[in-house]
């Protein structure tokens, strides 16, 4: 009978212990590497949870997760990189080298990118997605989700459907954007290219245009509002069918300087110099 | 009931014919009297006149008019029912967005509003709208409801730019609005069909 009892005991304790190992290797985030070149095509495809991608200055891809191991390659010696994984609610934790050329493609993920300097390229559906700090092209296209950009010296390409898009570049470059029911805000310095165009969005723009641009803004329905700095040398040509526009009356760019078109069918046109 | 029992009775010889087992005479004499047919039968009429007064009347020229009248005969039946399709659509897709003066008129149908170009922006619209009908299965929850409220807000978008162009069809600003409505409805379109379908 005592023996029994002792192999039951030590059935359940081989049990418990078990047990309490596969719940901490649960826990404990997986985190796979290989390495990479400095300028490596870092591709990233996710389905739900988020992404996070950050920028750093070692030769190597690093792949942290508190789901399902993702798969993780290294092709070409590095030079190119390809991630699968994402199921689920769990969070996807990715580090490139700085100069990585990222793109991400994800279904309802939330994606983020930190410092990242090469070229960025993300797509989502519904998830919102934001990079910040980086300083090349990036490129961005979302169903629903919001997309904002808070970036430095960049050439901006992000189109939206219903999400809200804003991009700001602090220290100039270009900006495309496009929507359809969202709204979008340009804020930045100097701009050398600003295009805009929402068909029933509002569509907000703050910079300073420069150059031979172009420089053009259209909605259909949306507001068109534009604030340029009082002495910029920027011409304004504003027109609506049927939309009421307020062209800001001073002029300061009729002489020399980039031109300005904005136009909507019937949404309102309101330019402020301050 | 075995292969055996059903075949048994009957024999099949190596030209194919079934015959009763046990009639061997009778199958020797009919593969004589198919040997005894002639190996072939002269016509009992010259049947070349005939051939050649059809051959004739099928001339080059007759079959290429032929083949006109048929194709134009195609595209008129292809135009009538595409308008007809149209012109139900334009029905469903005329409500002018708020922001529109209230002396605009009501959009009138397609068939009739039709400006240049605007039947190929339609055929391109057809193509990526059956494509997104074959995806719609795959389209996460909810994004299909996205898109059809935002493709009614862009064909709400093209029928006032299509009104107003009616009354002011010489406004070439007018002009590039409908084809810029037109892009918007097909870049919408073409980014329903294709997010979703880079990830599978």
């Amino acid at each position: 009978m005592r023996a029994r009892f002792a192999r039951l005991l030590a059935c359940l304790s081989l049990l418990v212990v078990v047990l309490a190992t596969s719940a901490a290797h649960a826990a404990a985030p997986v985190e796979t590497r290989v390495t990479a070149t400095a300028t490596a095509l870092v591709t990233i495809a996710t389905v739900g949870g988020s992404l996070k991608v950050t920028g750093w200055n070692r030769p190597e891809v690093t792949v942290s997760t508190d789901g399902q191991a993702p798969v993780l390659t290294a092709l070409d010696g590095g030079a190119r990189v390809q991630i699968q994984g994402g199921l689920g609610d769990a969070t996807l934790e990715v580090h490139v080298p700085k100069g990585a050329h990222v793109e991400a493609r994800s279904i309802g993920a939330g994606v983020s990118v930190q410092g990242v300097d090469g070229p960025v390229q993300v797509s989502t559906a519904t998830g919102n997605v934001d990079v910040t700090g980086g300083s090349g092209d990036v490129e961005v296209s979302s169903i629903s989700g919001d997309v904002t950009l808070a970036l430095g010296k960049a050439d901006v390409r992000a189109t939206t459907v219903s999400g809200r898009l804003s991009v700001r570049c602090t220290g100039g470059g270009t900006v495309f954007a496009k929507a359809v029911s969202g709204a979008l805000r340009v804020a930045g310095g100097v701009m050398t290219r600003i295009e805009g165009r929402s068909v029933s969005g509002d569509l907000d723009v703050d910079a300073t245009p420069q150059g031979s641009g172009p420089f053009v803004l259209r909605t259909h329905s949306g507001a068109l509002r534009v604030t340029l700095p009082k002495n910029a040398p920027v011409a304004v040509q504003a027109r609506s069918f049927s939309g009421h526009v307020d062209d800001g009356g001073d002029d300061a760019g009729a002489a020399a300087g980039a031109v300005l078109s904005l136009a909507t069918f019937s949404g309102d046109i309101h330019v402020v110099r301050r | 009931m075995t292969e055996r029992n059903r075949d048994s009775g009957r024999k099949r010889d190596d030209t194919g014919l079934v015959g009763r087992a046990g009639d061997s005479a009778p199958d020797d004499s009919l593969r004589d009297r198919v040997d005894r047919l002639p190996r072939e039968l002269p016509p009992a009429r010259d049947l070349w006149p005939d051939v050649a007064r059809r051959v004739a009347r099928s001339s080059p020229a007759r079959r290429a008019r032929a083949r006109f009248a048929l194709a134009g005969g195609a595209a008129l039946a292809f135009a009538a029912a595409a308008s007809l399709v149209l012109a139900l659509r334009g029905r469903h897709a005329v409500e002018p967005p708020s922001g529109v003066v209230a002396s605009t008129p009501a959009p009138a149908p397609f068939a009739t509003a039709a400006f240049p170009g605007e039947r190929e922006y339609a055929a391109a619209e057809r193509a990526l709208d059956d494509e997104l009908t074959a995806h719609r299965d795959a389209m996460p929850a909810g994004e299909a409801a996205v898109i059809d409220r935002n493709v009614r807000i862009v064909d709400d978008a093209i029928a006032a730019t299509r009104a107003a162009l009616a009354d002011h069809p010489q406004d070439e600003e007018l002009r590039a609005e409908l084809d810029r409505d037109w892009e918007d409805k097909l870049d919408l379109l073409r980014d329903a069909v294709e997010l979703p379908g880079g990830m599978r």
